[in-house]
């Protein structure tokens, strides 16, 4: 028999270094990958945890820019960045979309008021980018503090799954956070965003025939506008928000008026957004599609789909190819490009799908930053 | 940055095989027994791999882009490309033309990244 130290040279030694750290490795392997994840996560937390200081204090540099001297103005930014809205209760799902609404506009008028108490001098457009920039801080913090949260709670609990999860998420985590961190800084120079695409590609088509100018559009609810133009004998009605400020308006309300209260007899509705652009797709591709063209948390969907169902209109829908990073940051060359595109689509279906003398609403929806009239 | 990474697991991979082949023909040929080295060999470069399989964060791009600013004119083919300047959007009146006197209109607002700017440039 020959003991370990018998055996030739140094074998015996490293066998059991070897036999040590497979051990280790098996007993203590899912913690030190556990241990790696998190030093991961506290990097891209840190990262994080930069965005939202510099965010911070980008948002107070633009309203201190519009006048603001106020010495309150941080704790006031600050107790507002944990904004919330407690969506409705779902379990009795009729009416839910009115409650919805309810809170959105409570929600909205909330925003009014702080930009208005914090920046009482400015434009009602600079007020809307403010709303924008505000927003673009807390969807950031949100994200902040989620992944902090499940970092501290994944350590407490010692939870491999927990750690696992946002390890595995982390990339598109920090896609979104760049993309909100970019958006505030595009909100905050009034730069147009992805976003506004569908309203570009409208405007582009009213300004070809003829109507240019703020004057010639009439505010049909809040912050929304529509203006009137004939394409090839077809009378085109045109909804969009209402710009250069970032705003969104209400769509859905506007088309539902059109109908409800104006009763204009529309033989077809053309809606044309931003859309979600799928992994290997190139930005700035053209779909079409039929359908209410529009995100959101769904109420002007849903206020869209209702009238064009009740009255029979056929919809249409164009979207304009694009990621969510790409929809809130500063709208990029291919985005711009496709918007003179989408107007030679839309005279298309007019021409192909429409007679002369109908009436056809033309929906352009997104965030108008950045773009006029 | 990515190609080259994988071109350098590539090349560690093929490193290791070549020497575990050469110490097996060793051990073949000369009985050669001293495995430690092997172990050894295999530790560092376990370590090695794993050092390497670590993602390296970027760093924090604070602007990535430019933006630019196209102005065109209503009456003739006047184009003009310029940084963006805070004030901008498409569809703002901006002047009159220097050629034809007719009005001056951003029509484009967009992000190009750096090396894509150019200088400011008039046709």
């Amino acid at each position: 028999m020959q003991f370990p130290w018998q055996q030739e040279s140094w074998n015996w030694i490293i066998n059991w270094i070897w036999l040590l750290l497979l051990l280790v490795y098996m007993f203590y392997g899912q913690r030190l990958q556990v241990s790696i994840w998190v030093r991961q996560i506290k990097r891209a937390l840190q990262k994080l945890e930069y965005m939202v200081r510099k965010g911070k204090e980008i948002t107070i540099k633009a309203f201190r820019d519009v006048g603001n001297s106020d010495a309150n103005i941080v704790s006031r930014i600050n107790d507002f960045l944990e904004f919330f809205m407690i969506e409705p209760v779902d379990r009795d799902p009729s009416g839910i979309m009115y409650k919805l609404e309810h809170l959105v506009n409570v929600r909205d008028e909330r925003f009014e008021h702080i930009v208005a108490e914090l920046a009482p001098n400015v434009s009602r457009d600079q007020a809307a980018n403010l709303e924008n920039v505000l927003e673009a801080i807390i969807a950031l913090n949100f994200i902040y503090r989620i992944v902090r949260h499940f970092l501290i709670l994944g350590e407490k609990t010692k939870s491999y799954i927990l750690i696992l999860q946002l390890q595995m998420q982390l990339p598109e985590i920090m896609k979104y956070a760049n993309a909100y961190f970019d958006a505030l800084k595009a909100f905050v120079d009034g730069k147009p965003i992805g976003d506004g695409a569908g309203v570009l590609s409208v405007t582009r088509l009213l300004r070809e025939h003829g109507v240019v100018g703020k004057e010639q559009y009439e505010e049909i609810v809040k912050d929304t506008v529509i203006a009137q133009t004939k394409i090839d004998d077809r009378t085109v009605i045109a909804v969009r928000a209402r710009g250069p400020g970032g705003t969104v308006g209400k769509p859905g309300e506007a088309i539902r008026k059109l109908f409800e209260e104006r009763k204009l007899k529309i033989d077809r509705i053309i809606m044309i957004d931003a859309g979600i652009k799928l992994e290997g797709e190139k930005t700035g591709g053209i779909m079409e599609g039929v359908g209410a063209a529009i995100g959101g948390i769904g109420i002007d969907k849903y206020k869209i789909e209702e009238v064009a169902t009740k009255y029979k209109v056929p919809l249409d829908a164009i979207i304009i190819k694009e990621s969510i990073e790409e929809a809130v940051s500063p709208m990029r060359r291919e985005i711009a490009e496709a918007t003179r595109k989408v107007v030679e689509r839309i005279k298309r279906i007019i021409n192909e799908r429409t007679k002369p003398g109908d009436v056809i609403l033309v929906a352009g929806i997104g965030n108008t930053i950045g773009i006029g009239y | 940055m990515k190609k080259s990474k994988t071109l350098m697991n590539l090349v560690i991979t093929a490193i290791t095989f070549v020497v575990f082949l050469v110490f097996y023909l060793l051990y073949l040929k000369y009985g050669f027994k001293n495995f430690w080295l092997v172990y050894l060999l295999l530790i560092v470069l376990i370590v090695l791999f794993a050092l390497r399989t670590q993602p390296r964060e970027e760093m924090l791009e604070v602007e990535k882009y430019h933006t630019v600013t196209v102005i065109k004119c209503e009456n003739c083919d006047y184009k003009e490309e310029r940084k963006f300047q805070r004030g901008d959007y498409i569809f703002k009146q901006v002047g009159t033309c220097g050629k034809c006197s007719g009005n001056l209109y951003i029509d484009d607002i967009y992000v190009v990244p750096p090396r894509k700017m150019g200088e400011t440039k008039g046709r």
